[in-house]
């Protein structure tokens, strides 16, 4: 059986890659094996048809579009080089140390004191929450509606109505009006085709 | 920015490169460009097969040596370090845009053939043309890494050790890697006849 060189050795070959007893060993082998040398001819046939290959011209406008680019990338990298040479100096020159220091502790305490000044408007704040105006509270008794107005209850209809009569009660309250008494201390309504206003007395009284 | 025609630098001159573009001489960058500019659109147009594609792709290239030359110690040449940076970009798209294997389209000739040398020979263009065309839509047939490999050593002419600096790989991976993608190319052009 023929042992054939193998396909890195035929490749490294046509480069002078070989050293020299592997090259005239596979030189030997190529005299005796036309397998091989037709294998090594079909490479060699590659490589020259490779280094024929045209180089072809990049366009035109590269050298221009890559001018661009580069010269936004110089702007670039220029103020990011001076605000780096800038902090280096701040950090490695011994002299501009306490310099750096002051600044630094001068932005501390600054930002603490806004800190602080922020906390205390905080707390100063009156907390002011705007409401819409009330919705009138208002009670059925005894199939009547009264309204809660400045406080006194006063019977649907007669809210611009001044009382006639005020009727301050005493411990002993007319049975008619007892409905009312729990609406609270004063109650404006009609009674017996009268506005009247009725003064309860106090549950403690 | 001009192109003039290239002249490769010295080790020494590119240092004096690196030196002159450190304190700010705009022209340093203008000759660095121009001495690669080709080389990264061609190689960044073997590995995509698309004119904009390479555009674009040599504008990221150079953003990024422009962006880092400042960085660079001299332990590699600049052409090397250059063309380290074109893969890296060429990998990033084909990951974001998943082109590795991507398959020709009929417009992508066309596109290549627009953009002409104008200081190309016709007549040896015309007799090429069709041999090269073939090759390079076989070219993209080849996976990535052994591409990689074969159109840094057989079209850019880097040596084995470039190689390996350039992708970050061992002598022996190159080898191999050379090897394989040539043997693709020879099936796949051998199987065209």
């Amino acid at each position: 059986m023929t042992v054939h060189v193998s396909l890195e050795q035929l490749s490294s070959y046509l480069d002078l890659e070989l050293a020299e007893p592997e090259r005239l060993g596979l030189e030997h082998h190529l005299h005796d094996c036309a397998s091989c040398r037709g294998r090594l001819d079909g490479l060699r046939s590659v490589v020259a048809r490779l280094e024929r290959l045209e180089q072809q011209a990049p366009p035109s406008e590269l050298a221009f579009l890559v001018e661009r680019r580069v010269a936004a990338e110089a702007d670039r990298l220029g103020l990011q080089g001076r605000l780096e040479r800038t902090i280096k100096t701040l950090f490695i020159q011994p002299s501009m140390t306490p310099i750096f220091g002051l600044v630094v502790a001068l932005a501390l305490i600054l930002y603490l004191f806004s800190f602080g000044v922020a906390r205390q408007q905080i707390r100063g704040t009156r907390l002011v929450v705007p409401v819409s105006p009330a919705a009138p509270v208002a009670r059925m008794i005894a199939g009547r509606e009264f309204i809660r107005t400045d406080g006194v209850w006063v019977e649907r209809g007669l809210e611009p109505t001044a009382p006639v009569t005020v009727l301050e009660l005493g411990v002993e309250i007319p049975v008619e009006l007892l409905p009312f008494a729990g609406l609270g201390e004063r109650v404006r309504l009609i009674q017996d085709g009268q506005v009247v206003e009725v003064v309860f007395p106090r549950a403690a009284d | 920015m001009s192109t003039a025609p290239v002249v490769m630098p010295s080790p020494a001159t590119e240092i004096d490169l690196i030196e002159r573009h450190r304190i700010g001489d705009p022209s340093a960058f203008e000759e660095i460009y121009s001495q690669h500019e080709k080389m990264v659109f061609n190689l960044a147009l073997r590995m995509t097969r698309s004119p904009e594609d390479a555009a674009e792709l040599t504008q990221e290239v150079f953003l990024r040596v422009y962006r880092h030359l400042e960085r660079f110690r001299g332990s590699s040449t600049l052409k090397t370090w250059v063309f380290r940076i074109a893969l890296n970009c060429c990998r990033s798209r084909f990951r974001r845009r998943r082109l590795t294997f991507r398959e020709p389209s009929p417009g992508d000739d066309d596109a290549l053939e627009r953009i002409a040398d104008p200081r190309a020979d016709p007549e040896r263009d015309a007799l090429n043309s069709g041999l090269g065309e073939r090759l390079d839509a076989a070219l993209r047939r080849v996976p990535l890494a052994f591409r990689e490999a074969v159109v840094l050593r057989d079209v850019h002419g880097f040596s084995y050790d470039e190689i390996g600096e350039i992708l970050r790989i061992r002598i022996g991976t190159v080898r191999s890697r050379i090897a394989r993608g040539r043997e693709r190319l020879r099936c796949m052009l051998e199987s065209e006849q």
